[in-house]
């Protein structure tokens, strides 16, 4: 029998994010339906902290969903988590700058700092009972050690899962395997993985990542996303079909493609 | 439609790891699209669907071209490279697209040791598309730091314009709007250090980046495209603006333009 993974599409969220991309409150909630309907395992939905809109059509996604888990974005603030609970999610993401450049350079914060206020803004989304995941902007940029420790603090506070982000798109397979690897051994936490397509690598990492232990895997609808874009979820799917048990189907993927764009003419 | 071959763009690609400057590449690549039609297939060119095939391979002659392997990333393709490389140093490898995942294979291929990759602009014919290995050589091994990228724009003009294919928007490497740039948290990470949030500068590969107005707008970008206005404006008016922004793209469905920009700057301050 073939191993299971799950994709988590991230086309409401990071696919929306391009430049130039909108979607209005209908076409979000109808786009999540038909993902929903596909079979999709988690569908980021949003970041409610945006404001009321924002929030309404998270809200409207949630209750409409029948197969998929509805996921909200966070920074690492609790403000923004509170906006969260306001939607009631299946799952808070919260998102942590792990890099050097990151957090020094666009913060001007410290490791420290960034260690503790993820530990906060976790435990807290915790103690309200969520399922909590947590992703690392700029992993593959950042000091695998101080990745791996941060893991085995989440590890520990009860974390389910920890997502690897190749924020600016630069991996290659085989960097991928070996992150993937080392961040697997350090704690018992489920890993996702993120990837950016500026290298045209994206589908390539997202394999690798998958063979090397990742369960969780980020795609957008055509492959939108910041810059060139995530990893497209028909490319992804085309390989990974071929030795996981993974929902959509590739014709799956496809008919939704398409229902997307006969809706949107 | 222009029909570029596999096999010359093999030929081409293998000259081009030689060289050093602008002009040669430049040339050398639109040599390519006039010459595609005529190009002939050369010899000893094996076409491989299964990675199996590669020791069978190694046994040949050096100097072998290995095109196909689309779906080498499924599998343990290091150690298919390194097999084929231990036989035959300077085998070729001409990834196949057709999971789109030939880039990173040519990259692996490279990094496995491997001198001679077989890959074509934009992905033409099926292949890696010449301007995501470069850039991927570029920024994971630092291969050539002196090769003047800018000129990949100017080649994919080129390409347009003899119609033999046109890259999309967000086109890995070449894409017309892959540094434009919208979100609140990207383009304030932008606006202090840009390598915050992009690979490579755009000026790299001839591009330019441009910061976008919104629904993900924050009040970093506000404040930026007041500048290039020759304005300014206080915290709350600044607020004011950015609600106008964001509320304006949702009912859009798309972003702002300058110009409604400034009709909005008119309105409100």
């Amino acid at each position: 029998m073939k191993e299971q993974r799950y994709i988590v599409d991230t086309t409401l969220r990071d696919g929306e994010q391009t430049a130039g991309v909108a979607f209005s409150l209908a076409e979000k909630v109808r786009t999540a339906l038909l993902l929903d309907r596909a079979g999709i395992y988690q569908i980021e939905s949003g970041a409610p902290m945006i404001g009321k809109i924002e929030k309404d059509t998270i809200c409207k996604i949630i209750e409409n969903r029948v197969n998929s888990k509805i996921s909200t974005w966070n920074r690492i603030a609790e403000s923004d988590i509170r906006h969260s609970l306001d939607c009631c999610p299946d799952i808070i993401h919260i998102s942590a700058p792990v890099s050097y450049p990151h957090i020094y350079s666009k913060l001007k914060k410290n490791k420290e700092w960034l260690r503790n206020r993820l530990r906060e803004c976790a435990g807290f989304a915790l103690e309200m009972g969520y399922e909590v995941t947590i992703g690392y902007e700029d992993a593959s940029r950042a000091d695998m050690s101080f990745v791996i420790s941060l893991t085995e603090m989440l590890g520990a506070l009860g974390v389910s899962t920890v997502r690897i982000a190749d924020t600016v798109g630069v991996l290659t397979p085989s960097r991928t395997t070996e992150m993937i690897r080392e961040v697997h051994n350090a704690a018992d936490v489920r890993i996702e993985f993120h990837a950016h397509n500026d290298l045209g690598c994206a589908a390539a990492n997202s394999i690798a990542a998958a063979r090397a232990g990742a369960a969780f895997i980020d795609t957008t609808l055509f492959g939108l996303g910041e810059r060139a874009g995530n990893c497209d979820m028909r490319t992804f799917i085309k390989s990974a079909a071929q030795m996981y048990d993974i929902r959509p189907s590739l014709a799956d993927a496809e008919t939704l493609e398409n229902e997307l764009i006969t809706l949107n003419r | 439609m222009l029909h570029i071959t596999d096999v010359s763009l093999a030929q081409k690609w293998a000259e081009t790891l030689d060289i050093g400057t602008r002009n040669e590449l430049y040339h050398l690549l639109l040599r390519v699209v006039d010459n595609a039609e005529t190009q002939n297939a050369v010899n000893e060119t094996i076409h491989i669907a299964d990675a199996r095939e590669t020791a069978q391979i190694a046994r040949c002659a050096d100097g072998i071209r290995v095109i196909g392997l689309d779906t080498l990333i499924s599998q343990d393709y290091a150690a298919v490279f390194s097999r084929l490389l231990s036989k035959s140093p300077n085998a070729e490898l001409c990834p196949g697209n057709e999971f789109g995942c030939a880039a990173a294979l040519a990259v692996e291929f490279v990094q496995s040791g491997g001198r001679r990759i077989a890959v074509s602009f934009m992905g033409l014919g099926g292949f890696a598309p010449t301007e995501e290995v470069l850039l991927a050589l570029r920024v994971t091994i630092g291969y050539k730091p002196g090769l003047d990228l800018s000129v990949l724009a100017e080649i994919s003009a080129a390409y347009e314009r003899a119609g033999a294919g046109k890259a999309g928007e967000r086109k890995p490497v070449i894409g017309r709007k892959i540094f434009n740039v919208e979100s609140g948290i990207h383009v304030n990470g932008i606006l202090k250090n840009a390598a915050n949030y992009e690979p490579f500068s755009p000026e790299t590969v001839g591009l330019r980046r441009r910061i976008c107005l919104g629904k993900h707008s924050g009040r970093s970008a506000v404040v930026y495209k007041l500048k290039t206005l020759g304005k300014s404006a206080d915290a709350e008016s600044i607020g004011r603006l950015l609600q106008e922004v964001q509320a304006q793209s949702a009912r859009l469905s798309r972003g702002i333009t300058d110009t409604e920009f400034e009709g909005i700057v008119e309105r409100i301050l």
